[in-house]
């Protein structure tokens, strides 16, 4: 038999859907180009659509999934996770397709939701119990070890861990069995500044080597601001730009002025605009402020652009 | 393998239930005390144990735990067979409890019991368990635990049923018990039948409920 041949069987055995993914040898190991692949996702129910959309979080990378409530944030986490079922799309983890391959994916990822899946009375043992098992990855010593370094007590009961401890067990359990991909939804929401900050610091630092990546979804922009690497952005179930952070914000800018500058012209070239009775404020593409001249203009943060375009539903 | 894991954190869900597990074990000798029929004290404590196979769905509902078996390294399949491996256990043990004690307090009553009398009421008990809780399980991934918990009371209506059945079918001029009398395997052939078929379409069931089931 071939060696080509040889190697395509190993593949298959493996479950690796290597048609999909590009894998590059570097420093003696394989790596995969992203770590997330979305295409065309799908989903209808009877009041909302999350429609086509598509983004890859590259592997060592932070994406950062934003959108107002309700903008369909939640829904596509639940699709890369089986949790719902797609109506159309592809989805690929770490290289392997997400119902098809969706136990070898599952061992691979951690999850952190804005509240914990773990029963309210369990003590911190109880959760290495009931996790530990079903990971072949896993490493009781790392867990008791994360557990002292985000100094949870292994002896309080989950329900009597605070809410950011509480965030951080689901960490610990992720990186307990070296989950490649971190998939949060939601995770500050409702934390305290300083946990907040302390989330953010732990994510940094496991992504750090390059190789671990996560998706993060939230509504407190701030957070990716730290953070994030790139962006989606989804708003009433459509995706208005996926990519690099920085090109987001350096692309739009706010414009400002007076009720009397506020010409039908300029109203019409302006669908992201909030007015009020004396004065007026507008999301714009920088490529448009030559025809804005004699208005104020600031730079646009994230808050802004989530803010305007929820408003106007398009991003120029 | 996975099963068997998927079966290790439904006990891990009723931990911190134990004691309450351990009192419907108990109600049954308080039962046998006033009946003093080892037949009805078993099917009795197995009656009590069906009724508390609601425990695990229960437990997995009020702390939304559902995100949880979606995010295991583990098929639905295995998933759902593990909790019917940990309602059979449960069973066993409910059965095993009342097979060592209630004999022995009817002992100390003076009621004499043989050995063919408890193992004829551990079998019959155990088919009884079988039975509700194949009926049991599926409505509970249907209609969850709370909307489903009309269906914790199924064996009432299988006790009902069989005293129903034993007091106005005379069994012993029966067409089914003459056969079995005539042939001495086919009662075990049909009730081993009896047993995979029911089990076999309840995980059936299960199955298709939670592969459909959108969290």
């Amino acid at each position: 038999m071939d060696i080509e041949v040889q190697i395509a069987d190993i593949l298959c055995t493996m479950h690796i859907s290597a048609v999909n993914f590009c894998y590059q040898k570097e420093t003696e190991e394989w790596i995969m180009t992203d770590a997330l692949h979305v295409e065309g996702l799908t989903k209808r129910f009877p009041d909302f659509t999350l429609e086509n959309i598509s983004f890859s979080v590259p592997t060592g990378s932070i994406m950062g999934l934003i959108g107002p409530n309700g903008s369909g944030k939640t829904t596509t986490i639940k699709l890369i996770l089986n949790l719902l079922k797609k109506q159309s799309g592809s989805i690929t983890v770490l290289g392997f397709d997400h119902i098809k391959e969706e136990q070898i994916f599952k061992e691979r990822i951690g999850v952190v939701f804005d509240s914990h899946f773990f029963v309210d009375e369990w003590k911190m043992p109880d959760v290495e119990k009931a996790m530990g098992m079903f990971y072949e990855n896993w490493d009781t010593e790392v867990y008791y070890r994360y557990l002292e370094k985000f100094r949870i007590n292994r002896e309080k009961r989950v329900k009597e861990l605070s809410k950011g401890m509480q965030m951080k067990l689901m960490l610990a359990c992720s990186f307990s069995h070296r989950a490649e991909l971190l998939i949060l939804d939601e995770p500050t929401s409702g934390l305290d500044p300083v946990s907040r900050d302390e989330l953010l610091d732990i994510l940094l630092e496991y992504t750090k080597d390059k190789r671990h990546s996560v998706l993060f979804s939230t509504h407190i922009t701030p957070d990716l601001n730290k953070i994030a690497d790139s962006i989606t952005f989804i708003n009433r179930g459509k995706l208005l730009y996926s990519g690099e952070k920085e090109k987001l914000t350096e692309s739009y800018c706010i414009v400002s002025g007076s009720s009397r500058q506020l010409t039908p012209e300029r109203k019409a070239a302006m669908p992201n605009i909030k007015i009020y009775p004396d004065s007026f404020e507008a999301l714009v593409s920088r490529e448009e402020l030559s025809g804005l001249a004699g208005l104020q203009t600031r730079p646009a943060v994230m808050d802004d652009i989530i803010v305007f375009v929820s408003k106007g539903d398009v991003l120029l | 393998m996975k099963i068997w894991k998927a079966a290790k954190l439904d006990f891990n869900l009723l931990k911190y239930y134990y004691k309450s597990i351990c009192f419907t074990l108990l109600i049954p000798l308080a039962f046998i005390l006033l009946y003093r029929t080892l037949a009805v004290g078993i099917s009795f404590a197995m009656f009590m144990m069906a009724m508390s196979s609601i425990y695990t769905f229960s437990v997995a509902d009020k702390n939304d735990m559902q995100r949880l078996y979606r995010i295991l390294p583990v098929s639905v399949k295995a998933l759902v067979c593990g909790k019917y491996l940990h309602a059979f256990l449960m069973g066993i043990l409910a059965v095993s409890v009342s097979g060592i004690l209630q004999p022995m307090i009817l002992g100390m009553l003076g009621v004499n019991v043989s050995g063919k009398e408890v193992m004829t009421a551990v079998l019959a008990g155990m088919v009884l368990y079988i039975t509700y809780v194949c009926f049991q399980i599926p409505a509970y991934y249907k209609f969850g635990p709370i909307k489903g918990r009309v269906f914790m009371y199924v064996p009432v209506v299988g006790i009902l049923l069989t005293m129903f059945v034993v007091e106005k079918a005379d069994i012993r001029t029966g067409v089914l018990f003459r056969m079995l009398s005539e042939n001495r395997y086919l009662g075990p052939c049909l009730l081993v039948l009896y047993l995979t078929a029911v089990v076999c379409i309840s995980i059936g069931i299960s199955v298709r409920i939670s592969k459909n089931k959108e969290w």
